[in-house]
């Protein structure tokens, strides 16, 4: 079947009806992607009985060199290599009783759950799907003012009972196929154009008078389907939200929630891993937050940490993590009994497996890790009445905390003992050997970037004397260490730190 | 020879050239925006009058369409047909009041439409369907101020909202506890100051996130690890204007990669070189010039993202 550049309204009909028709009968398609003709031809080749190994090698070579032609709005590939061993998959089975409905190949391939559908014909789809959309939504809306006029009988059961007339059950029946059609049709308008906010809305509408738990799982595998060709989609995110909430509201009392934010955390670790450092995603995953009792928090911190330190360029990540640490010591506050269970070091413990004792030296190139021993840092100095004792051990690959006597005191001895390992590691990357690359002049400014943070943090906290005058006088050498390291910022550190007023004078 | 010969002269005819053909595009990328055409033209007309060439546009045409979009609840849509939303209210409105025309619109309805959305605690939802972003806070903020109608919201309850917002390092994030981001901090930073409130935002710790937003090449990013992209030089430029830390960036490497991302031989501005332009980036990437004073371009309010003349007019022109 030749490929067409060009299709016409009436080809937009009939391949909509098609693609509808594909949806419903697998419900459990995870992914769509948009695709040159050459490599939809490839997937049906691949598919076909016709399968040598040097054809297959042919269409890899080809699949290969179609990659950058596969357009989805993150420029991620349709995961060409899952399609391919999907497709050697079907090949190996029945692939007759595969193939599904019968639709146009040159346009469609569907197969182990994916779809592709070619970009030329994305325009007419979409203008049959809005159409029909639109079309189904006004008669949903005149059905939807008429049985408000109706007689408000409750009906007894689905084929009518002598409570309900006939008329009313007709209406019932009518409205029952016209919300079957807008939701057919606004689902390809979602899938076809993912921000159309019109048309996910129509879904709340209709979705928000149900109450079986099927149809929310379908609507968040819809979203989900939306997900894999634009992570980056608002409508899709903003729809989770709003199901996630119905279903909680539905079923509050029940294991339902619980068991949609471990599916959730898992599916936005899929995202995570697909689409660096997605504003929106982890968005996502922080206001899952709000709704986690404190155990599953703990298990995100622990799960969240080995992912971590594998993509420790992730600034989002380290944020996630902030934000369930700032969630332990919200609850830490409440009294609730959940939080009894978890004490004062576990609390403190979750800090310290933040401070990065881990984290070798490799690492200090990246700025997402400063960053966050920024937040750590501003948050231990807040803390004036921490039981928790800061140490050189918390530096040191094997943590154990000492359990001081219990005291209010945030005592200066340990504060002082804490900076000075911190400037020691500011030191050490100040003087790591210039390797010529552009790292270790990154850590630098990191590193003296950090040292500016503590001086304006310390600045702030009410001190002792001696507190103070050590302050100061870091303050006073930073001139020195910045000149050195980011001139080019003196602007900034000049309005900062006021650094050509130095009242300490080094005593002789 | 002057600067503005060399390879990074601003291309205004190009750039005219292109806003005014994106209206006429057909193809599937097009039909896929049009949901958010309101927010689209308010882009594009903008941009053309911050170069000087809105005399190009047919108004009555314009303002017949964004009429078209208002709704029953008071509410504009983002296109005819589709549902209203606090975002393309603000740009209806916007639209509006650059083409001197609010007097075709019922204020008060749309105050009601705009009051509606606001929460128990002071936050905005977009919508009837009740997802809540600080974005929307500075949506029903700086609509209702051009509307000359602020004092119909609870003011106090709205910029607590997000004050609270704030995150360690000074920047402001879409909900409380959200990750900092320059598109959110431009909206916090925009609704303290047209409410007035802008004590809420420690200009020394949020200036210096702001400033760590540029990166080698000169452009901004807009939060950290990320690239570059002509957006960002909007968003964190007029937040660094509005708290008065703009010489905290080098301003001069920024202008260059503006001008980099200019597709000079078909107009438009991309996100970064040599990418397909788009009348968003463009838009941006105007935007941002004006607030570094680029010469022929009319300067642009940092706060309202409207051209200054605009502002003075609804502010200090007509009686109201």
């Amino acid at each position: 079947m030749a490929s067409k550049d060009d299709y016409g309204d009436e080809d937009g009909v009939r391949l909509l009806a098609q693609l509808e028709v594909i949806l419903d009968q697998d419900p459990l398609i995870d992914e769509v992607g948009f695709v040159h003709p050459s490599q939809l031809a490839s997937f049906h080749v691949l598919e076909g009985q016709d399968t040598t190994e040097s054809l297959v090698e042919d269409v890899q070579t080809s699949i290969a060199g179609e990659r950058n032609l596969v357009i989805t709005s993150e420029g991620l590939p349709f995961e060409s290599v899952g399609v391919k061993s999907n497709l050697l998959l079907v090949d190996e089975g029945n692939t007759e009783s595969n193939r599904g409905p019968s639709y146009d190949r040159s346009v469609f391939w569907c197969g182990d759950h994916k779809l592709a559908i070619c970009i030329p014909a994305l325009r007419p789809l979409f203008k049959a799907a809005k159409s029909a959309y639109l079309f189904s939504y006004r008669q949903y809306r005149i059905l939807g003012d008429l049985s408000q006029n109706e007689d408000c009988s409750p009906y007894l059961c689905e084929s009518g009972s002598s409570s309900e007339t006939l008329r009313e059950h007709r209406s019932k029946m009518d409205l029952q196929s016209v919300e079957a059609a807008l939701l057919k049709h606004s689902k390809v308008v979602a899938i076809l154009s993912c921000d159309y906010a019109s048309a996910w809305n129509s879904r709340k509408q209709v979705i928000s008078q149900k109450t079986i738990k099927e149809v929310y799982g379908a609507e968040l595998q819809l979203s989900a389907l939306v997900l894999s060709y634009a992570p980056k989609s608002e409508q899709a995110w903003s729809y989770r939200r709003w199901l996630i909430r119905l279903i909680i509201n539905v079923s509050a009392k029940s294991k339902e929630p619980l068991m949609i934010l471990e599916r959730e955390s898992d599916f936005l670790e899929r995202i995570a891993e697909k689409s660096r450092m997605n504003y929106r995603a982890w968005r996502h995953r922080c206001w899952l937050v709000n709704h986690m009792s404190t155990r599953q928090v703990l298990t995100e911190l622990l799960r969240t940490k080995r992912w971590a330190q594998l993509h420790v360029g992730d600034n989002c990540c380290f944020h996630y993590r902030r934000c369930l640490l700032l969630h332990l010591c919200r609850s830490k506050s409440s009294t609730s009994t959940e939080n009894k269970v978890f004490s004062t070091e576990d609390f403190y413990g979750n800090f310290q497996n933040d401070t990065m004792e881990d984290w070798d030296e490799p690492f200090m190139i990246w700025k997402a890790l400063w960053i966050h021993r920024r937040f750590i840092f501003h948050q231990l100095i807040q803390q004036p009445r921490s039981r928790y004792s800061i140490t050189s051990s918390t530096l040191d690959s094997d943590i154990s905390p000492k359990k001081e006597a219990p005291t209010d005191c945030y005592s200066y001895e340990q504060l002082h003992a804490f900076l000075d390992e911190e400037f020691e590691l500011i030191d050490m990357c100040l003087n790591v050997a210039d390797t010529g690359f552009e790292d270790t002049t990154q850590q630098k400014e990191y590193a003296a970037m950090y040292k500016m943070w503590m001086i304006m943090q310390l600045q702030g906290i009410n001190g002792s004397k001696e507190l103070l005058e050590r302050v100061e006088k870091e303050r006073c050498n930073l001139k020195a260490m910045l000149e050195k390291v980011c001139p080019q910022r003196a602007v900034v550190w000049e309005g900062l730190f006021c650094l050509n007023q130095c009242s300490y004078v080094e005593p002789h | 020879m002057s600067s503005y010969t060399r390879m990074g002269e601003l291309e205004i005819e190009k750039h005219t050239q292109f806003i005014m053909s994106v209206e006429k595009k057909k193809d599937f990328d097009s039909m896929v925006m049009e949901h958010l055409r309101m927010s689209g033209a308010y882009w594009g007309l903008t941009t053309l009058d911050l170069m000087g060439k809105l005399d190009a546009v047919n108004r009555e045409e314009v303002v017949s369409w964004v009429l078209q979009c208002q709704h029953d609840c008071g509410g504009f849509s983002g296109n005819v047909g589709h549902d209203p939303h606090i975002l393309y209210t603000l740009s209806a409105i916007q639209i509006l009041a650059l083409l001197d025309k609010l007097d075709t619109i019922d204020a008060d309805k749309i105050s009601a439409y705009i009051v509606g959305l606001q929460q128990e605690d002071g936050s905005f939802a977009g919508d009837e369907w009740g997802e809540i972003d600080t974005r929307f806070s500075y949506c029903a903020v700086c609509c209702l101020s051009i509307l000359h109608r602020l004092d119909k919201i609870d003011v106090g309850k709205a910029i607590s909202y997000v004050a609270s917002c704030k995150n360690f390092d000074g920047g402001f994030g879409c909900t409380p506890g959200g990750e900092s981001h320059a598109g959110q901090i431009f909206c916090c930073v925009s609704a303290f100051a047209i409410s007035g409130a802008l004590t809420h935002v420690d200009r020394d710790l949020l200036g210096w996130w702001l400033c760590e937003r540029q990166v080698k090449s000169g452009g901004l990013n807009g939060r950290p690890e990320k690239l570059a992209d002509v957006c960002y030089s909007w968003w964190v430029l007029s937040s660094l204007t509005i708290i008065e830390r703009v010489h905290w960036i080098d301003k001069e490497k920024l202008k260059t990669f503006i001008l980099d991302c200019q597709d000079k031989e078909h107009g438009g501005i991309s996100d970064r070189p040599d990418d397909a332009v788009d009348v968003f980036h463009t838009f941006f990437g105007i935007a941002g010039l004006s607030l570094l004073e680029y010469p022929g371009l009319k300067p642009i309010d940092p706060a309202y993202a409207l051209p200054v003349h605009v502002v003075d007019r609804l502010f200090f022109g007509q009686p109201h």
